[in-house]
C-alpha cells in the first residue's frame, strides 16, 4: 500500500483457471454481486506478470 | 677494441668515438674489411636522405660540408636523415636506428654524436667501433621514452673532424583521446508510459585531448535497466581527437518502475564516460500489461481499457452478475483525470471474460494496481473488493485485492493476506498486489 509491502506469504490450492469476468468495485460471490467498496476508483492496471517492488513503486510515483 | 652498446643520457650528450677520454671503451675491430688501398685519404662526406635532404655538397676531400649534405664523395653516409617514432605511449619506449658508413678508404675517427635542444626524452645506443674502418657500417639506435603527452622533436648531429650531419628526430606521445559524456546526469522524473511519445534526452560523447592523429577506438554502450537508446551515432564509432563527437538519445524502455542507473560509454582504447539516469515510469507500454482502465471517460457507462487488449468494461447497477447497465454512473475528479464513484450498494464495473485475462490467478502470475479514495469501509461484508476475478460457481478467488474490515487485503484461492493498518479514508491511496504464480 502506497508503495510499502504489507504482507507476503505462500499461497496454494492448485486450481485451473476458468472463464471468469474481471470486476472492479465489487466482486462476484457464486453468482451474486457483493462486497462493494465505497468511494472512488481510478487507474486500475492488470498484469499477467509478477511486478517487482521497484515497478510497483514506479506505478505509485507516476503522475 | 670493441665498442660496447650504451644507453646514454640524452642531455647534451656527446659520444666521442676514440681519441677521447670521455668515453673509455674497449675498442676492437668490428667486422668489415679494411682495404689496403685508401684512395680518399680519410676524407668524409655525408648524404642526407629525408626531409632535410638535398643533393650536392657534402664533404668530399674537403670540398664541402654541412647538415644538408648531399652526395657522398667516398667519405661517410648517414641514413636516414629523418626518423619518425610515431605515437609512443607515455612511459613506454621505442627505438629507431640509423646507419653510419665510412665510404672512404681510410679509418674514420673521431665521430661525435650530439643531441640538440629538447632532447630529454631521447637516448641512444650505438654499436660503432672507432675508428670506423673503411667501407664499414655501424648502427646507432635512438630511443624515445616519452615522459609527458605532446610532440617531441630534436636533432642528433653526427660530426667528424671535418663534417657534420643532422638526423632529425620526431615523435609524439600521450595516447588516444579520452571521452566525455554530457550531461553527466539526467532525471526524467515521472514518465507516463501511456503517453503518445515518451520523453527522451540527448547525450553527447566528445573526444578530448589525445595525441595528434589518434582516435578513441570503437565506442560501446552499457545501458541501465529501465532505459534504452533510440537514435545512436556512437556505437562502433571511433572519434577523432579534439572535438570528435557523437550523440545518444536515451528514453524509457517501456517498463514501469523506479530506475536509477548509470549510462556507461567505453572506448576500445580504454576510455570511459558515465552519466547517471533516474526515472519513475508507469503505464501500459510494458510486456505483461493486459489491462489499463484509466476511468477518464467522465460520462456514460463504458470504462475503456487502453491496453492493446481493449477489454472495455461497463458500469453496472445490480446484485447479480447479469445486472443491467448503470443508469447514471457518477464520475468525479480522480487521482489522474476522472474517477468513478462506487456507491457501496450496487455499483460495480464488469469486464467480460476474455482470453487475454484467462491466464491470471492461482496458477499464473498476476499483478494489479489501483488508486482508491474511500468514503468509508463497507460494513455489510468484511471484504470490500477493489478488483477481483472469482471462479464462477465457487467461493474461490482467482485473485482478489481490496479490504478486510478496513485493512488492505489480497487473496488467491482460499488464501488471504491481510494488513495490520487500515487503509486511510478520504484520501487517495495506491493499492497493488503481485503474485508469483507459485503455489
Amino acid at each position: 500500500m502506497n508503495g510499502v509491502v504489507f504482507v507476503c506469504q505462500d499461497v496454494g490450492w492448485p486450481t485451473a483457471t476458468d472463464k471468469t469476468p474481471f470486476t472492479m468495485g465489487a466482486g462476484i460471490a457464486v453468482e451474486d454481486i457483493d462486497e462493494h467498496m465505497v468511494g472512488l476508483i481510478d487507474e486500475v492496471r492488470l498484469y499477467d506478470i509478477q511486478l517487482s517492488p521497484a515497478q510497483i513503486a514506479g506505478l505509485y510515483n507516476a503522475p | 677494441m670493441k665498442f660496447r652498446s650504451l644507453l646514454v643520457s640524452p642531455v647534451l650528450f656527446a659520444l666521442l668515438f676514440a681519441c677521447s677520454d670521455r668515453v673509455a671503451l674497449d675498442l676492437q675491430p668490428n667486422g668489415g674489411t679494411v682495404p689496403t688501398d685508401f684512395p680518399n685519404g680519410g676524407d668524409i662526406g655525408v648524404m642526407v636522405p629525408g626531409p632535410t635532404g638535398g643533393t650536392g655538397g657534402g664533404v668530399v676531400g674537403g670540398t664541402g660540408s654541412g647538415p644538408t649534405g648531399g652526395t657522398n664523395g667516398g667519405g661517410i653516409t648517414v641514413e636516414p636523415g629523418f626518423i619518425d617514432f610515431g605515437l609512443v605511449a607515455v612511459g613506454s619506449q621505442i627505438s629507431r636506428s640509423f646507419t653510419i658508413r665510412n665510404t672512404g678508404s681510410t679509418p674514420l675517427a673521431p665521430l661525435e654524436l650530439l643531441f640538440g635542444a629538447n632532447a630529454t626524452q631521447f637516448s641512444l645506443t650505438d654499436n660503432c667501433v672507432i675508428p670506423l674502418a673503411p667501407y664499414v657500417s655501424c648502427v646507432v639506435s635512438v630511443w624515445l621514452t616519452p615522459t609527458a603527452p605532446g610532440v617531441v622533436t630534436t636533432t642528433l648531429t653526427v660530426s667528424s673532424a671535418t663534417a657534420s650531419f643532422v638526423v632529425k628526430l620526431f615523435g609524439s606521445s600521450g595516447g588516444p583521446p579520452s571521452i566525455a559524456l554530457s550531461p553527466s546526469s539526467h532525471a526524467f522524473g515521472n514518465v507516463d508510459l501511456n503517453a503518445t511519445s515518451l520523453p527522451s534526452w540527448q547525450f553527447t560523447v566528445t573526444a578530448t585531448g589525445g595525441t595528434p592523429g589518434t582516435y578513441t577506438g570503437a565506442l560501446s554502450l552499457t545501458i541501465p535497466t529501465g532505459f534504452k537508446v533510440g537514435k545512436d551515432t556512437c556505437t562502433g564509432q571511433s572519434l577523432s581527437r579534439n572535438g570528435g563527437s557523437c550523440t545518444l538519445l536515451v528514453l524509457s524502455d517501456g517498463r514501469p518502475g523506479v530506475y536509477n542507473g548509470t549510462l556507461r560509454v567505453t572506448s576500445a582504447m580504454g576510455g570511459e564516460a558515465l552519466a547517471t539516469l533516474t526515472m519513475f515510469a508507469s503505464g501500459g507500454m510494458v510486456t505483461g500489461m493486459i489491462g489499463h482502465w484509466q476511468f477518464d471517460e467522465g460520462f456514460g457507462t463504458v470504462v475503456k481499457d487502453s491496453s492493446v487488449n481493449a477489454n472495455h468494461g461497463t458500469v453496472r447497477q445490480g446484485s447479480t452478475s447479469s445486472a443491467a447497465l448503470h443508469p447514471a454512473p457518477v464520475w468525479e475528479s480522480g487521482k489522474k483525470g476522472r474517477a468513478l464513484r462506487i456507491d457501496g450498494l450496487d455499483d460495480w464495473v464488469n469486464v467480460p471474460d476474455s482470453d487475454s485475462i484467462d491466464n491470471t490467478g492461482i496458477n499464473n502470475q498476476v499483478s494489479i494496481s489501483a488508486w482508491i479514495k474511500l468514503d468509508r469501509y463497507n460494513s455489510r461484508r468484511p471484504y470490500n473488493v477493489v478488483a477481483q476475478r472469482h471462479m464462477v460457481g465457487t467461493r474461490v478467488e482467482q485473485f482478489f485485492m481490496g479490504l478486510n474490515n478496513g485493512a488492505p487485503a489480497v487473496g488467491i484461492s482460499f488464501f488471504y493476506g491481510i494488513g495490520i493498518t487500515n487503509v486511510p479514508l478520504n484520501e487517495w491511496v495506491h493499492m497493488a498486489m503481485t503474485y508469483d504464480g507459485i503455489q
